[in-house]
């Protein structure tokens, strides 16, 4: 009796308060669950030390932030389990009940994800992959749980990055009409509607989606199946959507086809599959994707895992190791070496004699002149050098060191990947077009200098300055001998020393690799029309290799030589104004100082006085 | 460079020389090793793309970054379908917690009602119900969760007493009231973190006040901020005796846990640390009714800052009387009488 009494005054009281809650509740959660369920830190921890959550964002039902905002609790949870308090064990929930949905036109709506569980049976993630992925990730599915949760969650609706008031402004326009005259839950249909004229993940979440199970290493080492995420991770499509690109690639714009359900993906050996090898280049052609391309791009090897071995790109990616080791090796060598001798403080014996030539003959109107190692016009050509290789390294090393934080923060600095790529192919240009006009300039004056000398071409262009000659390779010896301690002087170099010609080789080398590669890859339509779509990950290694060899000597060789080597420190004015600081001058460019003061007897008059 | 003429111009350029060899031999390593890893090695996917918890667990709460608690949850475990966000408010002064005895979802005891405690912890402090008191009301105040220092009501709860018992005089002067609403509307979007109502704010803030869309956009304030009422408030409600500082025994507990930690739990000094960490705490601790609708109420709401219609609510709440049902072992069930013709 006692019992009855107090359950009816509990009933009356329950009225009494819920009919004061807000109004937004009520509309949502008719069942009022939320008033405490609502609650953050509604959670209790079991007996094995995990926590049962029971917080459920009322934002979720209140601004209908989701497809189920408009769901009753026991649409989901078996009404009979949870009307209790506290509730009785409640079972788990099966995504593919029945709901009767009862929009405002009252007509009901019986509705349900069975068809999606059917379409699940015929898919290479049917039931059976499903319990082993689950078991294997350590059973985080409760027996009767719905397999749906080991990818998805409660489903959002995905809005975007807007703020809640551009988020809203379209549902003001709405309720102009549907606020009274024809009521309708207009935020809820709205984002419903536009919500799916995108995919409902970013493309990032997605690959995490698959990740848990294409990365999880019992499930990989169970179904005997590559790392595929990080695979895709480290190919231009997976780079490029972590640097928050929203067009390219994800795992479902390829393993789904299109006009294909998610839920019916097959297997790659299964015809009608989107990566069969007979449909491949029809998936890559799609609309949205690479519609121009040639048959060939279904060849591209889009997961692409160097270490695996065996492949073209792995042949050629350990060449360029190789290429790397005898290249900049040599030159970080020579450089380690030759602040070695600034720290031990050795010089050649004739340095200071040197240096002191050099400043009289900067002194001197005419010794400075003749001291000019580089003419205006060849400093504008540097100076386009370093605008273009700045703006390419700048915009393509993200894209190499694309799971770097760094590497996220900088394109987003330039306003986004398509910009950040839109200024490397344009720099790309300018520079190929500035090496073309290198081409041409030097040819022009080999020209004068041919006529001036009435030398054949092969002997004029082969007395050009910047060209190695075999007195350079016995210098280099020398200059090896005189680092290691073995000889007391330096070689004497003239107007260009040995590693500024080894630079000017490898910035033609470079130009030309890196140019071909790049332009086949913006071009990539054109080339997977007339060449075979291997190319394109072929020529991918390629490019990614010797930017790499490229920065490696620009940025360490190059930049100290001329900027952070004691003997020019600051910076070297040779770019500013041609000339070279004496010291510098006087360590590296001996035979030149002699051929200039050879030239001006006078300015060497102080000579025996300094010497 | 250093000028070469003194001693200690070439120290410098020497030293300065030999940091450039070894910039250039660790750059030679690092880039030679990245190259062998990168073509020789399987490629790492990166841990963002891993970290996603197959279950909420308990330890985690322990540590110091967890997602859902420090941060929000990209994404709820596998298992668990509904949103996780941020469903814990940490508190690194409770010294229940931080000295390593107890979880910060503490209860354990009986399992239907840990949940409903445990959501009381977001926002009072263990000895608003586990310490020893005198007879009659409890004086309390907000100890803030960042600093662990006094601090006035949750902004959230002025804001809703103030547009609650104030309405007559925002209407009569809102430019004055204006100032007062944006301030308080903006520490609640600090602790908060909610979009809606960073807009609304943003709204007010442009609007002239006085104006038809300020007036609007305070009505739309004054529905949304009730919603927000749920624990989010970066304080707790604390005992407070005259003159005591909040969390003052927080070293005691440190050290009593310390003492406690390597020794039997039978032996003396396991039980002398122990009731030094337990000192002024009951066995019993206080019921539910006595805050939520007993009769001299436990706790003065509107003097902690709670509108008076929200403290009305919580002196009269059911949910306290339904637990007492339940605590007598009888079955409570939530009554259908609310749901329309279709629930909606």
């Amino acid at each position: 009796m006692l019992v009855t009494t107090n359950k009816r005054c509990l009933t009356a009281l329950i009225v009494l308060v819920l009919s004061a809650v807000p109004d937004i509740a009520a509309a949502a959660d008719p069942e009022n669950c939320l008033s405490c369920h609502r609650y953050r830190g509604l959670a209790r921890v079991e007996d094995d030390a995990t926590i049962r959550l029971y917080y459920v964002n009322p934002e979720y039902y209140d601004k209908a932030l989701g497809p189920h905002a408009r769901l009753r609790c026991t649409d989901c949870h078996e009404s009979s389990e949870v009307s209790v308090i506290p509730h009785t064990t409640v079972s788990p929930v099966d995504c593919t009940r029945i709901c009767h949905l009862t929009p405002e036109t009252k007509t009901e709506i019986v509705f349900a994800h069975d068809r999606v569980a059917d379409m699940l049976t015929g898919s290479v993630h049917d039931e059976a992959v499903l319990d082993a992925s689950n078991e294997a990730l350590g059973s985080p599915l409760a027996p009767g749980q719905a397999r749906c949760l080991l990818c998805h969650d409660e489903p959002t609706f995905r809005r975007g990055s807007h703020t809640w008031a551009e988020q809203e402004a379209p549902i003001a326009r709405c309720n102009v009409c549907h606020g009274e005259e024809l009521p309708i839950d207009t935020r809820y249909y709205y984002w419903h509607v536009h919500a799916r004229s995108r995919p409902a993940r970013s493309r990032e979440s997605l690959v995490r989606v698959c990740a848990l199970c294409h990365s999880n290493p019992a499930i990989l080492d169970q179904a005997q199946l590559p790392d595929t995420t990080a695979s895709y991770l480290a190919s231009f499509h997976g780079k490029a959507m972590l640097l928050g690109s929203t067009s390219t690639a994800a795992c479902l714009d390829c393993h789904t086809g299109p006009m294909q359900n998610v839920h019916m993906m097959e297997s790659a050996e299964q015809p009608g599959s989107p990566t069969n090898p007979q449909q491949l280049a029809n998936t890559c052609r799609g609309p949205g994707c690479h519609p121009t391309a040639g048959h060939a791009v279904g060849s591209a090897a889009v997961h692409l895992e160097l270490a695996s071995g065996g492949g073209i790109e792995y042949f050629i990616a350990s060449m360029f190791i190789v290429l790397i080791v005898f290249t900049f090796g040599p030159s970080a060598l020579l450089t380690a070496l030759e602040m070695l001798q600034v720290v031990v403080g050795r010089h050649d014996p004739e340095h200071h004699r040197r240096r002191a030539l050099a400043e009289r003959l900067m002194a001197d109107v005419q010794g400075r002149e003749r001291l000019k190692r580089f003419t205006p016009h060849q400093r504008v050509q540097h100076w386009i050098l370093f605008a273009s290789f700045t703006a390419l390294v700048l915009t393509g090393f993200p894209l190499k060191f694309a799971d770097h934080n760094w590497a996220e923060w900088l394109v987003a600095q330039m306003g986004g990947l398509s910009i950040a790529r839109l200024i490397h192919r344009w720099a790309g240009m300018v520079l190929i077009v500035g090496c073309c006009y290198h081409i041409v300039y030097v040819g022009v004056h080999a020209r004068r200098q041919r006529r001036r000398t009435g030398k054949s071409w092969v002997d004029t262009i082969a007395d050009l300055p910047m060209v190695m000659r075999g007195e350079d390779w016995r210098d280099l010896i020398h200059l090896l001998g005189f680092l290691l301690f073995l000889r007391r002087t330096r070689p004497k170099a003239g107007r260009f020393s040995l590693e500024e010609k080894f630079e000017y080789f490898g910035v033609f080398w470079g130009i030309a690799l890196l140019g071909i590669t790049g332009v086949l890859m913006w071009a990539n339509a054109w080339t997977t029309r007339y060449l075979p779509g291997r190319v394109l990950t072929v020529i991918y290694v390629v490019h990614t290799f010797e930017a790499f060899l490229a920065l490696l000597h620009v940025g360490i060789v190059h930049l100290i030589s001329v900027i952070f080597a004691p003997s020019v420190f600051p910076i070297s004015p040779a770019m500013f104004t041609g000339m070279t600081p004496p010291e510098e001058m006087a360590e590296g460019h001996a035979a030149m100082l002699t051929e200039v003061s050879e030239a001006l007897p006078g300015a060497r008059a102080g000579e025996a006085n300094h010497g | 460079m250093a000028s070469r003429g003194s001693t200690a111009g070439h120290v410098v350029v020497r030293l300065y020389a030999l940091a450039i060899a070894l910039v250039v031999a660790w750059a030679v390593y690092a880039s030679v090793t990245y190259l062998f890893r990168s073509v020789f090695r399987p490629i790492d996917v990166p841990q963002r793309f891993l970290d996603w918890p197959a279950r909420l667990d308990a330890d985690a709460l322990l540590q110091g970054d967890v997602a859902g608690v420090s941060r929000e949850a990209p994404r709820a475990p596998l298992g668990h379908y509904h949103g996780v966000e941020e469903w814990f408010q940490p508190d690194p002064h409770n010294g229940c917690t931080i000295a390593g005895c107890h979880l910060p979802l503490p209860h354990t005891k009986r399992k239907e009602l840990r949940a409903f405690a445990n959501f009381h912890a977001t926002f009072l402090t263990c000895q608003m119900c586990h310490a020893q008191r005198a007879a009659g009301p409890i004086q309390a105040r907000w100890a803030s969760t960042s600093t662990g220092r006094w601090t006035q009501a949750p902004a959230v709860l002025r804001l809703m007493r103030y547009l609650d018992v104030e309405a007559e005089q925002i209407r009569a002067a809102p430019t004055v009231a204006h100032q007062t609403v944006v301030s308080l509307l903006s520490e609640v979007v600090d602790v908060t973190r909610s979009a809606v109502l960073k807009y609304l704010m943003q709204r007010i803030d442009a609007a002239e006040a006085g104006s038809p869309l300020w007036r609007r956009t305070l009505a739309q304030i004054k529905e949304e901020v009730p919603a927000h009422v749920r624990g989010e408030y970066g304080a707790k409600l604390s005992p407070a005796d005259p003159g005591d500082e909040p969390r003052k025994l927080v070293p005691q507990m440190v050290e009593a846990e310390q003492a406690m930690r390597d020794v039997p739990k039978t032996s003396k000094p396991y039980e002398a640390a122990y009731q030094r960490a337990h000192a002024r705490i009951v066995a019993r601790p206080s019921g539910c009714i006595g805050c939520h609708g007993g009769e001299p109420p436990l706790l003065d709401f509107e003097s902690l800052g709670y509108s008076p219609a929200r403290a009305s609510y919580l002196r009269s709440t059911p949910i306290a009387k339904q637990i007492q049902h339940i605590q007598q072992g009888h079955e409570f069930y939530i009554p259908r009488i609310l749901e329309g013709e279709n629930g909606r």
